[in-house]
């Protein structure tokens, strides 16, 4: 049932493995680089071909549990074997984890403890699913005859024996013990049953094998037969009826409020009541007659750390008190390890600074997730705190987040189509107004620097105006070009109302006929939400196949961000008709400048697609165009 | 207070303290001086874990994409069990994946010499991305300025389809020539104060050799499967 399962550490050892089937393809590898290091460890499962992986991590020794099974099957066991495993293995080999040297261990004795984990929690949940017919011992029936008053109790409890040999490690024992429970818990039932309804033939819970009471006679159950006849008692006294309309005379002295109002403490109590309305050290205060209403609190300017204040209490709050002093000299001296309440508070913190910095709210929700799941279980030093800990964390997250996986070398693209002697296609796409044309003559701006042959496509139909903007750029850039003496510039238009799709294609045609390096395609912006716009899109992208599909999105975007990039990439995905559909390649981050330090956009944006940020617009110029510098970034989302 | 009354005692205190100082002063000094810290960088799958695992436990061991970086100090030996340095030299394997690489950048200050991992098998299709890393690391302020040697293992030569050495080194040298002209056209930085600019790789005028470059730049085959790290080994000694 399970393909595969295995115990890796973070640095790249499989430490222990074990397949049941043979494996196609790299499933575990596909998990690392597609879920592990994109930072989305904040989501439980992921399917990769026909396999299914779960895991789970061991922070305090840098370990991590995978288990893969095929995934149309459900196994509802999976969550459970892997903390079950989780716990075996760290318990087997304490001492071998424990020592500096993890990798060289020999863990190859650890295939019969799993697999005697495996069937336990196997059997477990089979045997609460299965319906099998009940052997005549079981039923009910068998309790009332001779034979079964005469059974001895624990005759059938043999589900327990042989766990009991070999190593009992408290991960399995704990596993196994829980049976043991639940059969005490039937067999309570049983006995109420039996006695409420002697006849109606109570089902047992399913398949249970040791349900027998265990001196075989029925008990018979104090409470069962006492409470209906309490019941009944209760039923029968005669109660006088209210009529509809009228007020009984007991209602009417509950309903009068206006004796009580008289008293003096009465009156205190309402107005602490209303007294609690109000925050009195948020009141703002009276100037000139007038009352200001005192200004939003931004907590403290000077404070250089956002998460230095008040940290101590964080920290020490929760486990002090469960440990009075003990646990106070604990924390002053010796290792803490990291649970969820500890990390709550510090990471709520964290989630609402980065919604501060404008990044989309879900987005930080999903990175506190996973810094969350890398962090618990780890210990803190003696002079370590836990915000700091997440600081660092989150940092070399969203460093991970912002690097490109791919390369951003445009330049390089172009050299390569054009050894190929073809025009290198760029697509400009977004929303209304978020500087499409704009950047588009920035980019052709650093082109025609670089000496390159430039084709501009008009392809913005539908906005009065574009194809005029568009023109203006090209005059423009034409001077400059001319003065310069570098490249070459042309605008190809054809109007408005024509179908985009096809001017793509003709640029593009015009483009390789005439010896141009690259075409720049301009598009008509539209709201995400626009079905048949966002057709049409896709039918430009499917009909001309550009090389780079570029996004172009505001920084001042908050969690709008988010809707944009994924719409726009379904539609691309959805209305193509394709059998590989495209997908944006890359974003350009339009009015940077005007942000200040509110990058989240930036994250958003590249969490959302995780294609690289080509450049920044930082401005009103030709050359207000630069290379996203993801340090830069990093500091900006984390600085106060 | 009687204690600090007396003179002797407040001079041997003040003594005491300068001489822990001094102690740790020189400690970190040398500790910086004798840096034999050697980085193995290279691409995803090019078998950066699987060497290190060779180096340190001298066994084969099976691998998967890393996710943290490796680090430990190894004692290395020839055939006949010697060790060749004259001190244990610290090895540091850093993932290879894009997103992860850059966790290289904080090592480059203490790098003795640098371990370029390249599979041999595939660089035909992987020249560029290689390539890119490579010059990332080339281009690093920190192996210009002290001429960090770097060695470039083209693994996985057991096997039939990989690549000779000359014909990886003629692949990386054309597309280094390429990037060294994209890179230099490429739009600038925000926020750049220009010192992080990279100086141009190489004479001006002519096609990037490695030679013309200022640190020494090493091209050898080996294999981690069959255990063929001699070349890596006796590179290293040579160095420390």
């Amino acid at each position: 049932m399970l393909d595969l399962c295995t115990v890796l550490t973070k640095g790249g050892y499989v430490l222990w493995q074990k397949n049941y089937t043979h494996i196609n393809g790299a499933p575990v590898d596909a998990l690392i680089r597609d879920v592990l290091i994109e930072e989305r460890a904040g989501i439980t499962s992921y399917n990769k071909d026909s396999y299914a992986l779960k895991w789970t991590f061991l922070n305090e020794k840098e370990l991590v549990f995978v288990i893969a099974y095929q995934s149309f099957l459900q196994l509802t066991y999976v969550d459970e074997l892997l903390e079950t495993t989780k716990r075996l293995f760290s318990t087997t080999f304490s001492e071998q984890l424990e020592s500096s040297d993890v990798v060289g261990g020999d863990y190859s004795s650890f295939d019969p403890l799993f697999d005697r984990a495996w069937k336990t929690l196997e059997e477990k949940y089979s045997k609460s699913k299965q319906k099998v017919p009940r052997k005549f011992e079981d039923t009910k029936k068998f309790e009332n005859t001779l034979h079964g008053s005469k059974a001895k109790p624990g005759m059938y409890r043999t589900v327990n024996v042989g766990y009991s040999e070999g190593r009992l490690l408290n991960g399995l024992l704990s596993a196994v013990k829980e049976p043991s429970v639940e059969d005490e818990i039937a067999k309570n039932i049983q006995a109420m049953n039996l006695a409420g309804s002697p006849r109606s033939g109570a089902r047992g819970p399913g398949g249970r094998r040791t349900v027998k009471s265990p001196k075989g006679s029925p008990v018979p159950s104090p409470n069962m037969a006492a409470d209906p006849a309490a019941g009944k008692k209760k039923k029968s006294q005669k109660v006088m009826r209210t009529w509809e309309g009228k007020v009984a005379k007991g209602e009417m002295e509950a309903l009068d409020y206006s004796k009580k109002l008289e008293g003096q403490e009465h009156e205190d109590a309402t107005l602490a009541n209303a007294e609690s309305l109000v925050d009195r050290s948020k009141m703002g205060n009276v100037v000139d007659g007038y009352y200001e209403v005192q200004d939003v609190d931004y907590g403290d300017e000077d404070e250089d750390d956002i998460f230095d204040e008040e940290d101590g209490d964080l920290v020490s709050k929760p486990t002090a008190k469960s440990s009075g002093v003990f646990g106070f000299f604990k924390n002053l001296t010796g290792q803490r390890e990291i649970d969820a309440a500890t990390l709550e508070p510090v990471l709520q913190k964290m989630k609402t600074h980065l919604i501060d910095k404008n990044v989309a709210s879900n987005i930080s929700q999903h990175l506190c997730d996973s810094v969350q799941s890398s962090l618990l279980g780890k210990k803190l030093g003696t002079f370590g705190s836990v915000s700091t800990l997440v600081k660092d964390n989150m940092e070399t997250a969203l460093k991970r987040i912002l690097t490109p996986k791919t390369s951003v070398d445009i330049l390089r693209d172009i050299e390569q189509a054009k050894a190929r002697s073809k025009a290198y296609s760029i697509t400009f796409i977004g929303v209304n107004g978020v500087g499409k044309s704009t950047n588009l003559s920035k980019v052709c701006f650093w082109l025609l620097q670089n000496n390159y042959r430039v084709l501009i496509a008009a392809c913005d139909t539908f906005r009065s105006g574009a194809v005029e903007q568009l023109r203006v750029h090209a005059r423009n850039l034409k001077a400059l070009q001319s003065s310069h003496s570098v490249g070459e510039v042309e605008l190809f238009e054809r109007g408005y109302g024509k179908d985009a799709a096809g001017i793509a294609q003709d640029a593009i045609t015009y483009a390789n006929n005439n010896d141009f390096d690259v075409v720049l395609i301009d598009t008509a912006g539209r709201m995400q939400d626009n079905e048949p716009l966002m057709r049409s899109l896709a039918k430009l992208v499917a009909v001309n196949n550009p090389d780079k599909i570029i996004f172009v999105g505001e920084a001042l975007v908050g969690n709008e961000a988010v809707d944009q990039l994924t719409k726009f990439n379904q539609a691309l995905k959805d209305f193509s008709g394709l059998q590989n559909p495209r997908h944006i390649d890359g974003m350009i981050l339009t009015k940077f400048d005007t942000i200040d330090d509110k990058v989240g956009a930036a994250l958003s944006m590249t969490y959302t697609t995780g294609q690289p940020i080509y450049f920044v617009g930082t401005g009103q110029t030709y050359t207000d165009l630069k290379n996203l510098k993801v340090s830069h970034v990093v500091q900006s989302l984390l600085k106060n | 207070m009687a204690f600090f009354d007396n003179p002797l005692a407040l001079i041997a205190c003040v003594v005491l303290a300068l001489a822990i100082t001094a102690i740790g002063l020189i400690f970190i000094v040398q500790k910086k001086a004798n840096n034999n810290t050697y980085l193995i960088l290279g691409a995803t799958d090019a078998g950066k874990t699987a060497l290190f695992t060779r180096l340190r436990y001298n066994k084969k061991s099976p691998t998967i994409t890393s996710m943290k970086e490796n680090e430990a100090t190894v004692e290395l030996v020839d055939d006949s069990g010697a060790a060749i340095t004259k001190q244990p030299v610290q090895l540091v394997d850093v993932p290879g994946h894009e997103r992860l690489r850059f966790r290289y950048a904080d090592f480059m200050p203490i790098a003795r010499g640098i371990i370029f991992v390249v599979d041999s098998t595939t660089i035909g299709r992987s020249a560029r991305t290689t390539a890119e890393y490579l010059y990332d690391v080339l281009a690093n302020q920190h192996t210009t300025k002290s001429r960090i040697p770097i060695i470039i293992a083209c693994n996985k030569t057991d096997l039939f389809t990989a690549l000779p050495t000359s014909k990886i080194q003629t692949l990386l040298e054309a597309e280094i020539n390429r990037l060294r002209a994209t890179r230099s056209a490429a739009v600038e930085q925000q926020e750049s104060s220009g010192d992080a600019v990279a100086d141009y790789l190489g004479y001006e005028g002519q096609d990037f050799k490695f030679e013309h470059l200022e640190n020494d730049v090493t091209l050898v085959g080996c294999s981690v499967e069959n255990g063929d790290l001699n070349s890596i080994t006796e590179w290293i000694a040579d160095l420390s």
